[in-house]
């Protein structure tokens, strides 16, 4: 089993996608690269190199998948290990980022982090596992799911201690696009072979490698184009005060 | 392409929709599933909703907030964002919405609150004017009932009312200074009038006295004129006595000339007098002479006499020799010897002789030295009183020089006494005509005097008459005085009068002088 997951196997459809997967990721890299080079801003206050674990890490786990390693046959279904390794590192850093844009409190963004891995491995028990454990450990990453979606779109606007418009527009486009694309997730898992069997594999790897990307990708492309909130302290002065006298077209604090 | 994307919505949603569309159309072809081909669209509008319409929606959120922001008031809330298209300029447009009815509102608040300031600073006015209007009529009235010490207290804040109460100060000012002006000079009148009584016994006094100085002035007249009388007589004998010593002294001047040729004279003879003992002195040295070659003469002969008595000596010696010689030859050879001894006992007296006459000489001529010493003697002595005489005689005409001198100055002394006495007559004559004018002057003091007296008894009535008017004229002025004191002055108003008039008022050349202190005295004195 463990020759299984080390032994890479080229060729197939699945590759091609977890290819593609894999140069998506790479955009993201480049755009979290970009953030990191700028030297108008503060890479330190945008915590710039966490932001980059999650394209890098998630490009890492897409080249592993792509050479076919990290694979595991359980119950007669091949499980894309890497991909659960991926989501347990970059999940936490999508919640906390968004928490760390309008700086909430500690314990809540730990709270947050803990459900996310917490639906993680429960999604992970349930994809490995059968029978009664198996439902038990969906319904279990669910409730997580749901408490943290609570606890993103309830306890974070209570317990944000910076509240300025545009950190706050930041934040919700950012949780917003997570909090509604992993909505799906669920649905894909119970279409999957793994749960009621309406997709197939190459189906599913397609689908997750599209939610994925479209997790990712477009987020470290939003927090670039809100990069202005973590201009240097005397630039954002300037800024705001070119904003306030050319008006409409030059603030950077804010974007769309 | 990016740029329009920017600018449009639509753009990106249809650009959006596209790719989400093809990748179903792509996962559909791979798989040929319908369920995944349902589930790859649902994915695709999913992600197209995250992207495009979670950001919709939070900028609607955001617009939605600051709206109502701006809708409950606060028009300090910026509405902006990056976004240039539709949404991008729905938000500009409310930004200026918002900037303008905030300049509506700021210009509104500053016209109300303007308004509302005018209405407040209208109505304090109102009750300012109301308040120093019964201030102004309170003293107003007690100044109509006589209290002329009031004075409003002037409103310096209001014009209009300050012009009323300094117009007014400067009224009562001006009437207080005419009452306190004319109380005071109804008390001058008064006192004036009192001063003129006494004033007028003091003279009817006077002229009394200036009677009887008259009287005084008649008595002293008489005496003084007889006094002149007699200084007049007593000058014309002065002037007679000063014209006898006048020619006493001309005939002292006589004398002294006299004198004066005298001791000239004299002078002349004690001259030749001098010169005539110096020839004597002369004369007798040369006696003094002659005999001192005489007393070297007979020296001469002393010494000859001198000689021959030693030659006798020696003589002597050799006939005594001879004498023993010729004993002592007789005795041998008889009568030879006896020769020998008569030669030498004659060559003996011989020598004798000689020697006797030598020494008679030599007394001789001793006694003719003594005498001649005594003559040398006797002519020194008269030469010396000589000497003695004309120094004597030099003196003695020292004395007459001097005596010459004194003469000089005596004669002058004589001169001037003339010269004075002569001036003297002159000056008693002078007096004398003075003191005849003197007299006449006392017969005419003595009829102004009279005159006077005649002129004083007439005053003496006129000042009784000028004393029965003047009580008159005080007993009006008490009147005047009991009338003023009906009316209320400050004291300082009375006090300032007289300074005032001094200085010249405002009031002009037809009113009396106004008292320049008013306004100082609103300042400080009105109640």
């Amino acid at each position: 089993m463990i020759g299984d997951l080390l032994s890479p196997s080229l060729g197939g459809v699945d590759s091609v996608v977890y290819g593609v997967g894999t140069l998506g990721m790479l955009v993201g890299v480049v755009v979290v690269t970009w953030l990191l080079r700028d030297g108008d801003l503060d890479a330190e206050a945008g915590k710039f190199r966490y932001l980059m674990i999650i394209p890098a890490f998630a490009g890492l786990s897409y080249a592993g998948m792509t050479l076919g390693i990290g694979v595991i046959s359980i119950n007669g279904y091949e499980v894309e290990g890497v991909r659960y390794l991926d989501w347990l590192v970059t999940t936490p850093v999508l919640v906390g980022y968004a928490g760390h844009v309008v700086d909430v409190d500690r314990s809540v963004v730990l709270g947050a982090v803990g459900l996310d891995a917490t639906m993680i491995l429960t999604g992970f028990v349930a994809t490995t596992t059968a029978g009664t454990l198996r439902w038990g450990a969906f319904t279990v990453s669910t409730l997580a799911f749901l408490l943290m979606l609570y606890v993103l779109f309830v306890q974070y606007p209570r317990r944000a201690r910076a509240t300025s418009p545009e950190r706050k527009r930041l934040f919700l486009r950012l949780r917003n696009q997570v909090g509604v694309l992993w909505l799906l997730y669920p649905v894909i898992w119970l279409a999957s072979p793994v749960g009621f069997g309406l997709v197939s594999t190459l189906g599913t790897a397609m689908l997750v490698t599209f939610m994925d990307v479209a997790a990712k990708v477009p987020y470290t492309w939003v927090v670039h184009e809100h990069r202005g909130i973590f201009r240097h302290e005397r630039d954002a002065v300037a800024v705001d005060r070119d904003a306030d006298d050319s008006g409409r077209d030059s603030p950077v604090a804010t974007a769309d | 392409m990016v740029q329009l994307l920017r600018r449009s919505f639509a753009a990106k949603l249809l650009v959006g929709f596209a790719l989400t569309t093809g990748a179903t159309v792509g996962y559909g072809l791979v798989t040929r599933n319908v369920v995944g081909t349902i589930l790859m669209a649902t994915a695709g509008q999913v992600v197209l909703g995250a992207y495009l319409g979670t950001n919709t929606v939070v900028s609607m959120r955001t617009l939605e907030e600051q709206t109502e922001a701006i809708a409950d008031g606060d028009l300090d809330v910026e509405v902006r964002t990056s976004r240039i298209d539709e949404l991008g300029r729905v938000y500009s447009s409310v930004d200026r919405m918002r900037r303008s009815l905030a300049d509506r509102i700021e210009e509104a608040d500053e016209a109300r609150a303007e308004a509302e300031a005018a209405e407040s600073r209208a109505q304090s006015l109102a009750e300012d004017y109301q308040r120093t209007a019964t201030d102004y009529a309170g003293t107003m009235r007690a100044v109509a009932d006589g209290d002329l010490r009031r004075r409003v207290d002037v409103d310096h804040e209001h014009e209009a009312m300050e012009t009323v109460g300094t117009a007014f100060n400067d009224a009562v000012d001006e009437l207080e200074a005419a009452l306190a002006r004319v109380d005071t000079f109804a008390g001058d009148v008064a006192d004036g009038a009192a001063d003129v009584r006494a004033a007028a016994e003091q003279i009817d006094d006077r002229t009394d006295d200036v009677l009887a100085a008259t009287d005084d002035i008649d008595a002293a007249t008489d005496e003084q004129r007889a006094t002149a009388r007699t200084g007049a007589e007593e000058t014309a004998d002065l002037s007679a006595t000063a014209e006898e010593v006048a020619a006493t002294t001309e005939s002292l001047v006589e004398t002294t000339d006299e004198a004066a040729d005298a001791s000239e004279e004299a002078r002349t003879a004690a001259g030749d007098a001098i010169e005539t003992m110096g020839d004597v002195d002369e004369t007798m040295s040369e006696a003094v002479d002659r005999i001192e070659t005489l007393d070297d003469a007979t020296a001469e002969i002393t010494e000859a006499a001198e000689l021959i008595r030693d030659i006798a000596e020696q003589t002597n010696m050799l006939a005594l020799n001879a004498s023993i010689e010729a004993a002592r030859a007789g005795s041998d050879a008889g009568n030879a010897g006896d020769g020998f001894a008569v030669v030498a006992e004659e060559v003996k007296g011989l020598a004798e002789d000689t020697g006797d006459r030598a020494d008679a000489i030599a007394e001789m001529i001793d006694e003719v030295r003594t005498e001649t010493e005594r003559a040398v003697e006797a002519i020194r002595r008269t030469s010396e009183q000589v000497s003695d005489g004309s120094t004597t005689v030099a003196e003695a005409v020292d004395r007459l020089d001097d005596i010459a001198e004194a003469v000089d100055d005596l004669d002058q002394g004589v001169r001037e006494i003339s010269d004075a006495t002569g001036e003297q007559a002159s000056a008693a004559a002078g007096v004398s005509e003075t003191i005849d004018d003197l007299a006449e002057n006392s017969d005419r003091t003595a009829d102004r005097a009279a005159e006077a007296d005649a002129a004083a008894s007439e005053q003496s009535a006129a000042v009784d008459a000028v004393v029965e008017e003047s009580e008159t004229f005080r007993a009006r002025s008490d009147d005047l005085l009991d009338v003023l004191s009906e009316f209320e002055v400050r004291e300082s108003a009375a006090e300032e009068t007289p300074t005032a008039s001094g200085s010249g008022g405002r009031g002009g050349a037809g009113r009396p002088a106004m008292s320049d202190g008013g306004d100082a005295v609103h300042g400080g004195e009105h109640r």
